[in-house]
């Protein structure tokens, strides 16, 4: 194996956007270089390319949801030609929560804000980020594998699941956390705030009851859109005794009153990334990848992106968009 | 070969085989040949059809999606006949109009299965070119003199192109009133909003206009064969004298039912081709490959099958020879999923570069 070219979205740190080609040195023993194939576009690489926020190399190459296939793995752990996701999570190792999972680590980053990540079409992965998937998975499916990890944790830790259920938002992760609720409850009444056209056509169009906000009262609020006052606003539509859980990530400062968490006994849940929920997504996807396509509605190459990028810092795709490598 | 088959062979000498087309190794969204739904029927549909399964043992029973179909059209059901497939509406017509005395009036290139049923009829046929690729509607009219039937596709396949409401109207108040004019819209629900020729209110200024339709494309249901004819009450009544009894099977009413109950994921599939129609003809455009500006699922480029195959089945994607379709030297391209797409696009880009290097 000699030294490999990568052709990726580069990010400097003046905030400029090129495609540039870097060469990408031979895996050593516990890595594995992926051709990758497909990569997601998710609300925190918008975020970065907007800002350069947690980024700690320059230039960087964003990117945190990828698959690809196994190139060269000189230890062996991976058989060349494997399809694989890459689980994007980078714990320091050391902490006490890095015992438990990455997820609980004191200093977590993420592939693409500290080491190079998947808007290229090669790189370096350490063998135990990456998921082996069934040699016959639709690759450009299993792109959704990370968040529909995160949409599996969401619901998880919402427990039991109610008749009723309110989720705000339904961009990708809304989406994805509406899919799982609907599979593990397909009883269920699933209502949708949502105020984007397209989106509130897409909630539709896939069963779920789209309502305009103070509709009423739910046993299970799921913040899936994280905009300035979603947080109280899901303390508004909980019921007493029920459940918030926060998926989307706010970055305003929120003023809420704890007075309504108190006497409601609302049970408030964080739900960051995901634990062990990768390889679930995996087999979820491989079984049945037309129960998800529907999520990604928009897709283009490198060079595409890189003049659709200013687009989408201001306006959303409906759904999530996918680059092809 | 024995006497009967020779026979048999003799008599269907002028027909063609029809050629459907292929899949390719990839998965179900590589298949760009077929002008299919690469998203699939709405979860409400898949639902329907699980529940229904049980009750195959029955004869199909098709009054209530009929009552439903006509309410969504505001027609009366006595103006509406459901069909296995839009296919059977041509067989029917021709079954029921159609001899070896018939002149029949198709464009060129036409929708195989309208010569095909006119031909096993016996008829002669009448071939008006498409001209820029688009319809030659006056070219129609001149020859409607002493045809039966008149074929007439919109959107137009393998084109794309549309004719105006204007331009129906024409065509059909300027035809003999003995002359039926078969309005195919299969395609009818990719046409861009505003765009769309008003024509179920020619109905009944019209007798001699039949309008067909299918399920198969925006609704997403081809392999359960579910279309419609509408048309004058004292007509649908003879062809429906002439359909099979129980030609819509129970699960393809079941699922055209569930469908038309909840047509939010139509409109959303259906946007989303039309967007990627949009992205797909700047790109050629932008790149300088010729292309039949099309109001349907799919757009018709000028580039060999051979080579557009070249590049695009190495990922497991199909698409149409222009040979298969009377366009000798294009390629049918259904426009599919949206990453599907982003292959199509980044391959069609690497041929073109490599061929002007």
């Amino acid at each position: 194996m000699s030294v490999a070219q990568s052709s990726g979205l580069n990010l400097s740190q003046d905030l400029q956007r090129s495609i540039a080609v870097r060469e990408v040195a031979d895996p050593t023993a516990g890595f594995a270089r992926v051709r990758l194939h497909w990569a997601g576009v998710c609300g925190s690489d918008l975020h970065v390319l907007r800002t350069g926020d947690w980024v700690s190399y320059w230039p960087a190459v964003l990117g945190h949801e990828g698959v690809g296939v196994v190139e060269s793995c000189p230890g062996g752990e991976l058989e060349i030609g494997t399809p694989v996701v890459v689980d994007s999570r980078v714990g320091c190792g050391q902490c006490s929560g890095c015992q438990t999972s990455p997820m609980l680590c004191d200093s977590l980053q993420w592939v693409g804000e500290v080491s190079p990540g998947t808007f290229q079409n090669v790189a370096n992965f350490p063998v135990g980020s990456l998921v082996a998937c069934p040699a016959d998975i639709d690759m450009c499916t299993a792109v959704l594998a990370e968040p529909l990890a995160v949409a599996l944790h969401a619901v998880a830790l919402s427990g039991a699941l109610p008749e009723h259920i309110l989720i705000l938002g339904f961009g990708p992760i809304g989406a994805l956390v509406y899919s799982e609720l609907r599979r593990q409850q397909p009883s269920a009444q699933i209502f949708v705030e949502e105020i984007h056209p397209d989106r509130i056509q897409l909630a539709t169009a896939v069963g779920a009851h789209v309502v305009s906000p103070d509709s009423g009262l739910y046993p299970l609020v799921i913040d899936a859109a994280g905009y300035p006052g979603s947080f109280q606003h899901s303390l508004d539509a909980v019921n007493v005794g029920g459940t918030v859980t926060l998926v989307g990530i706010g970055h305003t400062t929120e003023i809420i009153r704890p007075q309504q968490i108190v006497e409601k006994s609302v049970q408030i849940h964080g739900s960051h990334g995901f634990t062990d929920e990768l390889p679930d997504a995996v087999c979820l996807i491989s079984e049945s990848p037309e129960q998800y396509r529907w999520v990604i509605s928009d897709a283009w190459s490198l060079d595409e992106f890189l003049g659709e990028v200013s687009n989408m810092l201001t306006q959303p795709t409906v759904g999530k968009a996918v680059l092809s490598l | 070969m024995s006497m009967i088959s020779e026979r048999a062979a003799h008599r269907m000498r002028s027909v063609p085989t029809y050629k459907p087309g292929r899949a390719l190794a990839g998965h179900a969204t590589s298949k760009l040949s077929a002008n299919e739904s690469v998203l699939g029927p709405g979860p409400a549909v898949i639902s329907a059809i699980s529940h229904a399964s049980r009750g195959i043992s029955s004869y199909p029973t098709e009054s209530a999606f009929l009552n439903q179909l006509a309410q969504s059209l505001q027609i009366t059901p006595e103006q509406l006949l459901i069909s296995n497939g839009s296919d059977e509406i041509c067989f029917l017509i021709a079954q029921t109009l159609l001899d070896s005395s018939s002149i029949v009036v198709v464009s060129d290139p036409a929708y195989q299965i309208d010569a095909t049923v006119s031909l096993i009829a016996g008829s002669d046929i009448r071939r008006v070119p498409i001209v820029n690729g688009v319809h030659d509607v006056e070219a129609m009219i001149a020859s409607a003199h002493g045809a039966s039937v008149i074929w007439f596709p919109n959107p137009h396949n393998p084109t794309g192109t549309i004719a105006t409401s204007t331009q129906i109207r024409k065509l059909i108040s300027s035809v003999p009133e003995d002359c039926l004019v078969v309005l195919d819209e299969a395609y009818r629900d990719y046409i861009s909003p505003g765009f769309e020729p008003d024509v179920l209110s020619l109905l009944d200024e019209f007798p001699n206009l039949l309008i067909q339709r299918t399920l198969s494309k925006s609704w997403a249901l081809a392999g359960v064969r579910l279309g419609y004819a509408m048309g004058d009450p004292s007509l649908i009544a003879q062809l429906r004298r002439v359909r099979a009894p129980f030609s819509v099977n129970a699960l393809a009413l079941v699922a055209g039912s569930a469908a038309l109950g909840r047509p939010a994921w139509k409109d959303m599939t259906v946007a989303r081709i039309r967007a990627g129609r949009e992205l797909f003809e700047n790109f050629l455009t932008e790149i300088g490959v010729e292309f039949l500006p099309s109001q349907a699922n799919f757009v018709t480029v000028r580039i060999q099958h051979e080579h557009i195959n070249s590049v695009l089945a190495p990922l497991g994607i199909s698409t149409r020879p222009g040979d298969d379709l009377g366009l000798p030297g294009w390629t049918r391209i259904t426009i599919g999923w949206a990453p599907t797409m982003a292959l199509v696009r980044q391959a069609i880009h690497n041929l073109v570069r490599n061929n002007n290097n």
